[in-house]
């Protein structure tokens, strides 16, 4: 529901295949495992695209500038998490963007598997001097 | 052009020729049998007689979805299998979830025909539009689970979507289903043998195309309803925690729970089988089908015992039910086993359960007997006869010559072979055991105790495709309140389980709509439990695909399909005289529960239930009627 959902709210078309997230299934296993993009500090796909597409939003995660993106796939093969995919539609890099502050994945999962807790405004070292 | 809901493309693969091509499905069609269980019973009887061998090369394979699959309407992800059935010789059709239906969507088409018999074992792959008739030579022989990790690992792809048969389907078992996502089923009425005769031992499938919205702000309206009305419903937690099986628990509670090939109807051991000690001791994630929020499928692993390590999907209480009951088996972990097995041989567990039970009381009765010490003990509640047995009917070594006089001495040893092929056809091999063959149209009766149940009584006798409860599906009877009844049906007698007053209406509704899910290719278990309505589905369908619908052109297209498949049925040879149930319902009063001395005469029903349809008393639809639906006799 989450890939419909996601695919839907930026493309208004139900493709699981145009997804920002990704639920990765080990059926012999009965695991499901969503693979979302982490907004981790490293940003190898920032410092992996030659055409600086990437930029940090309102929201704090990373957004890719459709009009700079060349759709080479240098942040695809550079993301540890395979967070990153090449939309169908647009030939250029999508990836989850935070729906302009309300996730849609977040907001379709039956089972509140998924969370959105707003931007952090401290870093953990800050909260940690907190306490 | 852009098409909304529906690809409105069938791919038609004949697997003699190698022939690959796609063809329009035109409005007209989609308009008036929608999709699914509707589009293919339409191709079907176009294309099969009389004379067509369900296991011959001119019988097609047809997979159908609907115009919802694929999109986040909640449950529309399922597709239906349809063929001439090699069960029971007139129509086959059956209906399974899981994520290969939305696949095929997001492939491009709705619709897959597969006609002619390859010459040796293939599989067919889908990539949306490139499509391949590949070499299956080494996954021949294989289990269902074996075969999806073998393609996957393969074709170095996690999600394509498979469609299987295991080894029964190879080896024409008349009870065997096609497997998808390893434990989801299109179990009912041996499509996995059609498959199996064609050498075909998958259908491959991965797609992104995506499916497009005709009223995008409708839409959103209307799902949001959907999923308003389904989290709202009473029976939402029971169902998205313990799935069909709190219904084994509830049905035994009512004296409709089959005990002993349905000698009974209460199973004094049935805590032993609950829900709830099923999800406290091994139930370790809840799991969903495509685009499902209702999650009513359960992964299990049992930890410790002579069953430890297994782990799998389900079980469904029809499983629970037919491997455990109705053979006086409360050994739950060899339930969850043989589930696996089932599921990895690809057999219908429904079937399976009912041949099973059936050997079981033959024995009991004397009428099959050991002759050596190594024969197999079929006393009742044997769990190890049950997976033995499970495991020859997957296999179907050839019945040898056998002196009549031996029988039934020597039966035992070919009962792999006999069972597969049903109770219908096995109880005529064996002496005076046909009262104790269960089944209606030649398939094995599904697990509800109809002697407490009349409408579910109806709707099985008259359902087309032999005993089956999901055609009509009248839960209206045991879950609906007075209030609710009175208001829909007029009167408050539909809630009153024991009654016959009312309850041909009752079956006559609920076929249309039960018609209209499997068309939109929705689940029933949530569609009517969790009061889905008709207009819903009028307004999402509308919104989704740009044709106007309402409710009551849907409830047209139901009744449609029900006397196309009624004219079906009767083309292929069946009479009013097979709309009936086993003797067994009839005859013997219900020994104990609280369904104690019901009996079910369908008789009380039938007359009005023809009349309500337009048919005559022979079951015969009416001229009026078919001209009034737009169909033709021929």
């Amino acid at each position: 529901m989450c890939e419909l959902a996601c695919s839907f709210y930026h493309d208004r078309i139900f493709n699981p295949a145009a997804a920002r997230i990704y639920i990765k299934k080990v059926e012999d296993k009965g695991v499901d495992v969503p693979i979302i993009c982490r907004d981790c500090k490293n940003q190898v796909c920032k410092l992996a695209c030659p055409s600086d597409a990437f930029y940090l939003s309102d929201l704090g995660i990373l957004k890719i500038d459709e009009e700079k993106c060349t759709g080479c796939q240098a942040c695809i093969k550079a993301c540890p998490f395979n967070a990153i995919r090449l939309s169908p539609y647009s030939g250029k890099a999508i990836k989850c963007d935070l729906c302009d502050g309300t996730p849609q994945c977040v907001s379709w999962c039956p089972n509140q598997v998924l969370d959105y807790k707003g931007q952090v405004k401290n870093s953990l070292k800050e909260k940690f001097t907190e306490y | 052009m852009t098409s909304y809901g529906w690809n409105k493309k069938v791919l038609k693969v004949n697997l003699t020729t190698g022939n690959i091509s796609t063809e329009t499905i035109s409005e007209e069609i989609l308009k008036n049998y929608l999709g699914g269980r509707g589009i293919n019973i339409k191709a079907l009887y176009d294309t099969t007689n009389r004379n067509t061998d369900p296991l011959g090369s001119d019988n097609p394979l047809i997979f159908g979805t609907g115009p919802l699959t694929g999109t986040i309407i909640p449950s529309s992800g399922r597709h239906n299998v349809t063929a001439k059935s090699p069960l029971t010789g007139i129509l086959g059709d059956s209906n399974s979830g899981g994520f290969w239906g939305a696949e095929l969507k997001q492939a491009g088409y709705d619709q897959i025909i597969v006609t002619g018999k390859a010459e040796r074992p293939a599989y067919l792959k889908i990539m949306n539009e490139k499509v391949e008739i590949c070499d299956a030579e080494p996954l021949w022989g294989k289990n269902v689970w074996e075969t999806e990790k073998l393609i996957k690992e393969n074709l170095a792809n996690n999600d394509i979507q498979i469609a299987s048969i295991g080894q029964a389907g190879e080896n024409l078992v008349r009870i065997s289903g096609i497997m998808n996502n390893l434990s989801r089923a299109a179990g009912r009425t041996g499509m996995g043998a059609v498959m199996g005769s064609k050498k075909l031992k998958a259908v491959v499938v991965r797609g992104s195309k995506g499916i497009n919205v005709y009223d995008v702000k409708g839409f959103s309206e209307s799902v949001e309803e959907l999923m308003k009305n389904i989290y709202s419903s009473p029976y939402y937690e029971a169902r998205s925690r313990f799935g069909t099986t709190m219904l084994f628990d509830l049905n035994n509670r009512l004296g409709n729970l089959h005990y002993r090939n349905a000698q009974g109807e209460y199973y004094h051991k049935g805590d032993k089988l609950s829900a709830e000690v099923l999800y406290q001791k091994h139930v370790t994630k809840l799991k969903a089908c495509f685009s499902c929020p209702v999650h009513c499928s359960r992964y299990y692993k049992v930890k410790s015992g002579p069953f430890a390590g297994t782990q799998g999907e389900g079980p469904e209480y029809e499983t629970m039910v037919s491997l455990g009951s109705q053979c006086d088996n409360s050994n739950l972990e060899s339930i969850l086993y043989l589930n696996n097995l089932c599921n990895q041989y690809g057999l219908d567990t429904i079937s399976t359960g009912g041949v099973i039970s059936f050997a079981m009381e033959c024995y009991e009765k004397g009428l099959l007997k050991k002759e050596n010490d190594n024969d197999l003990d079929l006393s009742w509640g044997n769990y190890r006869t049950i997976i033995e047995l499970v495991e020859r009917i997957s296999r179907r070594e050839p019945l040898a010559e056998i002196d009549q006089e031996e029988i039934p001495h020597k039966l035992i040893q070919y009962l792999g072979y006999l069972l597969g092929e049903g109770v219908k056809r096995a109880s005529k091999y064996i002496p005076n055991s046909e009262p104790y063959a269960l089944e209606i149209k030649g398939m094995e009766i599904a697990a509800q105790g109809v002697r407490g149940i009349k409408a579910m009584g109806l709707g099985w006798a008259v359902a087309s495709r032999g005993a089956d409860h999901l055609r009509a599906f009248p839960i209206a009877e045991t879950q609906w309140s007075e209030k609710d009844a009175e208001e829909v049906f007029g009167t408050k007698e539909i809630a009153n389980r024991f009654a016959y007053k009312g309850k041909a209406n009752l079956v006559k509704w609920s076929e249309e709509f039960s018609a209209v899910t499997d068309c939109l290719e929705m689940c029933k278990i949530v569609a009517m439990p969790l009061k889905l309505s008709m207009a819903n589905f009028a307004k999402i369908t509308s919104t989704l695909t740009g044709i106007k619908f309402s409710m009551q052109d849907l409830f047209t297209i139901g009744e449609r399909i029900i006397n196309l498949e009624r004219l079906y049925n009767l083309k292929m040879g069946l009479t009013y005289k097979d709309d009936r149930v086993p003797d067994r319902f009839k005859l013997e009063p219900v020994p104990e529960g609280n369904s104690k001395g019901e009996t079910l005469d369908v008789g009380k029903m039938l007359p009005e239930y023809y009349q309500l349809r337009g048919w005559n008393e022979k079951g015969i639809p009416s001229q009026e009627k078919l001209d009034e639906l737009g169909l033709l006799k021929n």
